[in-house]
């Protein structure tokens, strides 16, 4: 039928009392009516935003950031005393580091204007005062990296070394998988002291410890970019790591299910979505235990 | 994107009109969830409080969604369990006030059924209801706001007008 939902639609003026005669009664209409007229009369309570904005800044811890920076004034002049030390020795290069914890992501813009967002629970870092000479970074975890064109761009993980000049490729370095993906241009990976080349819309991943090549149908931006996970055919352990990095919670999961593979997405702006996507394909059942959850037959 | 401004939400002005703005519809939103008007406050708050120390981590155009699931991931870890328990004030009625006891007796029963179907109403359906109801948004802007399509807003309001209309008549 065209008005499925001739309830809401009537609610909002879209449908008249007289159309909606042939969906229910007089009496019917007459009940939804004063539920409305009722509803229409409650309002919820008011909330005073000034106290609770003070409350907000009284509570809070001061922002990383700010804590940083006076840190920063402290190491500064710590530093001016062991620089004039040690600077016949070597030259101390000051270096950026980021980290991200579960459930946070980061995007930042390096000194040559190249972006890169940061997954969760990862980390990052370069020399700063040697960028322009060295366009050189360190990664653990997860990053989507959109170069400009210049020297070379390389990005160091305990896996191994990916190169590029101006490109966009992913990186994902973590303690059982490694993953290079690239979007745009051509990216060079040394692993194993043996060199691989990944070309727009490949893939370079680590199966059984052979690096091994395959396309991708085409995205335009890594999927966690977009705040979803995606898997195909990937161990249930590792769609469970990939949930308990981007929430606050810890996943208890049947042994058997460990290996078991899985295909599909999560979202990550909403737990109990993203909790379903996982359990519906297994048939579990989920249970709350305060920050901890339980899947089960 | 500059890196000047992502940060900027740890400037105390930006983030004090950010809380300005979004702090009515996020309480609001959390309010219909759960129905308990000082949690919904202490969650709110606590989002807030969160946010602000995160501040330097968050990405301009997802502050929003970042705040969302903050406040939902608390909601979800503490407090989903609890039984809802809504209790509105009420404005005055348009009416005249000289109508008989039994009328105002019938009325006031009413009014507790009507809270109490609400109450039973699965929290998606009660936030869409009560969103288009109390708050005023329109279906496009709840869609929005909840991230589902306008059908699915419709959806929800048909189901809790109908099951309001069925737990009144059984209670």
């Amino acid at each position: 039928m065209e008005n499925t939902y001739y309830l809401a639609k009537w609610m909002n003026g879209e449908l008249s009392e007289k159309e909606l005669l042939t969906y229910v009664s007089a009496q019917e209409i007459a009940d939804y009516k004063r539920i409305i007229s009722q509803t229409n009369r409650y309002k919820k309570p008011g909330i005073n935003k000034e106290k609770m904005l003070e409350e907000v800044l009284k509570t809070a811890e001061k922002p990383a950031l700010l804590k940083k920076r006076s840190f920063a004034v402290f190491y500064r002049v710590a530093a001016l005393l062991v620089l004039s030390i040690s600077v016949y020795f070597f030259n101390k290069t000051t270096e950026e580091n980021f980290d991200t914890n579960i459930g946070e992501k980061l995007a930042l813009v390096l000194p040559d204007n190249s972006e890169v967002q940061l997954n969760a629970e990862s980390n990052l870092s370069y020399h700063k005062s040697d960028w322009k000479n060295h366009r050189n970074l360190t990664l653990e975890g997860e990053a989507y990296f959109k170069v400009e064109k210049g020297a070379k761009f390389s990005v160091q993980t305990p896996h191994g070394t990916v190169a590029v000049l101006g490109t966009q490729f992913n990186v994902l370095s973590r303690k059982n998988s490694f993953e290079v993906t690239c979007f745009e241009g051509l990216v060079a990976v040394t692993y194993q002291k043996k060199r691989y080349l990944v070309a727009a819309n490949n893939s370079l991943k680590l199966m059984k410890n052979v690096p091994t090549l395959s396309p991708f149908s085409s995205v335009l931006t890594p999927y966690w970019t977009q705040d979803k996970s995606r898997f195909k055919s990937t161990p249930f352990y590792k769609v469970i790591a990939a949930f308990e990095r981007q929430y606050q919670l810890k996943i208890q999961y049947p042994e058997y299910l460990k290996k078991e593979l899985y295909t599909g997405e999560f979202t990550h702006n909403n737990s109990e979505q993203a909790l379903n996507s996982i359990a519906l394909p297994f048939n579990l059942t989920i249970t709350h235990k305060k920050k901890l959850v339980v899947l089960s037959k | 994107m500059n890196s000047r401004e992502l940060i900027q939400f740890c400037d105390e002005k930006i983030f004090s009109s950010f809380f300005t703005n979004q702090i009515d519809a996020l309480h609001s939103f959390i309010f219909y969830k759960c129905g308990n008007d000082a949690l919904a406050r202490d969650i709110s708050q606590e989002a807030f409080v969160k946010f602000w120390e995160n501040c330097s981590k968050i990405i301009p155009n997802k502050a929003k969604s970042y705040l969302y699931t903050i406040a939902n991931n608390l909601f979800l870890n503490n407090y989903s369990k609890q039984k809802v328990r809504l209790n509105f004030e009420k404005r005055p009625q348009e009416t005249s006030n000289n109508e008989s006891p039994e009328f105002l007796l019938e009325v006031e029963e009413f009014d507790q059924k009507l809270q109490r179907a609400l109450n039973n109403l699965t929290e998606a359906q009660r936030v869409a209801f009560l969103l288009n109801r109390i708050d005023g948004k329109t279906y496009k802007e709840i869609a929005v706001f909840l991230d589902i399509s306008v059908k699915a807003v419709e959806k929800r309001i048909h189901k809790a007008l109908k099951s309001l209309r069925k737990e009144i008549d059984e209670l």
